[in-house]
């Protein structure tokens, strides 16, 4: 009996020890809220887990890309913020995700301290509870990851930011660091907007006149994107005169200052980074001021080390084929030193890219251009069907209620009814090469074309052959013109990238469709002075191979205007043509000798046909 | 040593006057990275220069520098001087093919043709010469540039003197303050030569 009582004390005993060993984790449990300390080994953690797991999970508010992460690694812990001030930790378990909510900063500390892996936190947490985060990296340096919506986690940090400030920095990679809004504009940094930007990257680099070893290597590596400066006043013109560009700038910087010294020790230039930097915003511009250490202990965008300016120069002409600011500056860190950027260098990157200026404005910054009003420089989007539909609709009543009208117009200019039919006869027989009046009266269906579109053909002609002489003037003008114009970035093509003309990228090299219309209007200078000339002859050329030739043109000229639609730069040819063909006089008039001669046409393949 | 101070136109000169010396001076002086190619640290190095160096170092370096400079501002101005020799030749014989071509006038008047021929040759040499003239002061720099070059090259001639003597100093008293002021004059010879040199189109 004594042994069976010992037993059962003892295996009272042993209950009640279990039992309170329970008690007291269901107390600790109910004490810490659903917070717990984890057990330090794998097998006491299982065991933990197992009893917490009885307890059910908490419905905590998860974040879901977090969660996603915390799933795919398969180790280490997440932890969210709640609206009570409490945190959310999610681990990963057996089967699944489980999230419990940790009261307080120290619990959650404690309980992290008994996890392995990574310590995932969501950008929320750390705009929200900077000063948790801060203290997760005091303790766990290399564990901490932010995990954005739309990024892979990436490594936290902290770093010195002057005036007694630290600020949480992501390192996406090393010797790189981006403040968290920076890394927050994640469109801006993958966007393909680099190129546009170096290519009109100016580089302001602070030289002693005596070195002309570093001038020399300069001028090599990034020649005319350089402006050397070796006193205040020529940094200040330079400073100012650039204007919605990535501005460089190179110099010597101590203590917070570029300072320039010739070679006696003398102060050429003495300027605070600060000052330099709001300058360049003023002018609505980048600055990316490189000098040793710009970034150390202050916050601003900069290398964080000692540079080399020959290290520098040459990474910046290197960086000409990269396309997206995140690999511009981890390819200048590599080469050059460490870096940290802040939000003012990214905020304007964007707003200044061309690529992402809308078309309206890139096609109304470059019409401005006065000569660009008879040659369109950038084409327009091709127009729908309907669209073209609807146009040649309304060109056709436009035309309709001219030709009734012409008469009427023809009569306001002084021409009376006889006189404007002598004219149009006249016109009409020279520009289809057609036998004299005299002998071959007009046929019915020619007289009431004439008579109808006659005097329309008459006035558009004199027209267009005044809008040719105005073009023999203004387009020697604009050719003349046209690089200096360039220079001061009105008819700035260099400007555009293939980006903002959709329709024309990859199909056509953008010299090509500069010279375009320059082109096209020499040819048609040449080919109106032509018939000038041939109107003085004394022997007038012959054309009578012309109705043939212009037939076809004309056929092909129509499939062009049709199939633009498809092809767009089928425009550039129908444009072309339509100059070449620039005898205005003669044009309209071959248009109703075409109409005229349709009837015949059709009924001479209507007799092939039937036998 | 407290102070930093530029060695980059010595570091320039050594590499262009010593390439086969570059690899002991390597040895010698670690700290001072000459045969690592041209660089433009932009701003001063955490120290490298006081950490690495000793008084003996400096002293060392500013006596090859000091050496180095005198050899070759001397050879600068020879060049430069022979330059300046030219110019006042080509001068002065554009100047007398003048003088003859105005006295040849007397031949005109007297209306000896060949004399007139002669006259007309040599004013045409006299005008050639002037052009060569021309351009042998454009590309020494510009019109009277020649001469400035030489008064400045006389003047770091004087600041070499004064690094000599801060070296000498060194070499009794207070060894690492006057070597800094003796590397620092040496410095700014050779900051100015280079540019001397550069615009004459000399190798730099």
């Amino acid at each position: 009996m004594a042994q069976s009582s010992h037993r059962s004390s003892l295996l009272i005993s042993l209950l009640s020890i279990s039992f309170l060993r329970h008690i007291w984790k269901l107390a600790s449990v109910a004490a810490l809220g659903f917070g717990m300390l984890f057990a330090t080994s794998e097998v006491a953690k299982a065991d933990f887990l197992a009893f917490i797991g009885k307890l059910g999970k908490v419905d905590v508010p998860s974040t879901p890309f977090v969660h996603f992460v915390l799933r795919q690694r398969q180790s280490g812990a997440a932890i969210t913020a709640l609206e009570d001030g409490s945190f959310a930790l999610a681990t990963v378990e057996v089967t699944d995700i489980a999230t419990r909510a940790i009261p307080t900063v120290d619990l959650l500390l404690s309980a992290l301290s008994r996890i392995d892996g990574d310590i995932l936190v969501p950008d929320t947490l750390v705009v929200r509870n900077p000063g948790v985060v801060e203290r997760l990296l005091l303790a766990w340096p290399d564990k901490v990851m932010l995990v954005s919506k739309d990024g892979l986690p990436v490594k936290l940090g902290s770093r010195d930011a002057g005036e007694f400030r630290n600020q949480l920095v992501v390192l996406p990679s090393e010797g790189l660091s981006f403040t968290i809004d920076a890394w927050a504009s994640a469109s801006v940094l993958r966007a393909p907007i680099m190129r546009d930007l170096t290519a009109r990257m100016r580089v302001v680099a602070l030289v002693p006149p005596t070195d002309q070893i570093q001038r020399r290597f300069l001028i090599q590596h990034q020649g005319d994107r350089l402006g050397i400066v070796s006193s205040e006043e020529e940094l200040t013109a330079e400073l100012s005169s650039a204007t919605r560009r990535l501005i460089v700038v190179l110099g010597h910087v101590e203590e917070g200052r570029f300072v320039l010294r010739d070679n006696r020790g003398k102060k050429l230039i003495d300027r605070d980074v600060d000052s330099v930097h709001d300058m360049v915003d003023k002018g609505q511009s980048i600055a990316l001021l490189m000098g040793c250490r710009v970034a150390c202990g202050a916050a601003r965008s900069g290398p964080t080390s000692d540079i080399d300016a020959m290290e520098t120069v040459s990474a910046l002409a290197a960086a000409k084929a990269i396309d997206t600011p995140l690999a511009f500056f981890q390819h200048v860190t590599a080469t050059v030193g460490s870096m940290h950027v802040e939000i003012d260098v990214l905020g304007r990157l964007s707003g200044i890219s061309i690529a992402n200026q809308s078309p309206v404005s890139l096609q109304s910054a470059v019409a401005a251009t006065p000569v660009r009003i008879l040659v369109a420089s950038v084409p327009m989007p091709p127009p729908s069907l309907a669209k073209t539909g609807r146009a040649v609709l309304k060109l056709f009543a436009i035309s309709v209620l001219a030709a009734s009208m012409g008469w009427l117009v023809l009569l306001l200019f002084g021409f009376g009814p006889r006189r404007s039919w002598a004219q149009i006869c006249e016109r009409y027989v020279t520009a289809n090469n057609r036998p004299e009046l005299d002998g071959n009266p007009l046929s019915k269906s020619e007289r009431i074309l004439l008579l109808l579109l006659g005097p329309w053909a008459l006035l558009q002609a004199w027209v267009v052959s005044l809008l040719l002489l105005l073009a023999w003037f203004l387009v020697p003008l604009a050719l003349i013109l046209g690089r200096p114009l360039l220079k001061l970035g009105i008819y700035d093509r260099q400007q555009m990238t293939a980006t903002a003309e959709p329709w024309l990228a990859g199909r056509l090299p953008r010299w090509v469709n500069a010279t375009v219309p320059p082109l096209a209007t020499a040819i048609a200078m040449m080919v109106g002075s032509l018939a000038l000339v041939g109107t003085f002859l004394p022997n007038p050329i012959e054309w009578s191979n012309a109705p043939a030739v212009f037939s076809v043109t004309l056929v092909l000229l129509i499939l062009c205007l049709g199939l633009q639609w498809l092809v767009p730069w089928l425009q550039n040819v129908f444009r072309i043509a339509v100059f070449l063909l620039g005898f205005p006089e003669f044009f309209v008039f071959r248009i109703i000798h075409a109409i005229s001669r349709l009837p015949t046409i059709l009924r001479r393949i209507g007799g092939r046909i039937n036998g | 040593m407290d102070e930093e101070i530029d060695l980059n136109a010595i570091k320039d000169a050594l590499r262009r006057r010593q390439p086969d010396r570059l690899a002991e001076l390597d040895t010698r002086f670690p700290w001072l990275e000459v045969s690592a190619g041209p660089t433009r640290t932009l701003g001063h190095k955490g120290g490298a220069q006081s950490n690495a160096t000793t008084s003996r170092d400096l002293v060392g370096l500013a006596r090859i520098a000091a050496e180095e400079a005198a050899k070759d501002l001397r050879d600068t101005l020879g060049f430069l001087q022979k330059r300046a020799r030219m110019i006042s030749r080509l001068r002065l014989a554009a100047g007398a093919a003048t003088v003859i071509a105005s006295a040849s006038m007397i031949a005109l008047v007297l209306g000896n043709d060949r004399g007139t021929l002669l006259a007309a040759v040599i004013s045409l040499g006299g005008s050639l010469i002037g052009l060569f003239l021309g351009y042998v002061e454009d590309f020494s720099g510009g019109e009277g540039s020649v001469r400035q070059f030489l008064d400045t090259l006389a003047n770091e001639q004087r600041r070499l003197a004064l690094a000599t003597s801060e070296l000498r100093l060194s070499e009794v008293v207070d060894a690492e303050k006057h070597a800094l002021v003796a590397l620092k004059e040496i410095n700014g010879v050779f900051a100015e030569v280079q540019f001397v040199r550069a615009k004459l189109g000399l190798a730099i």
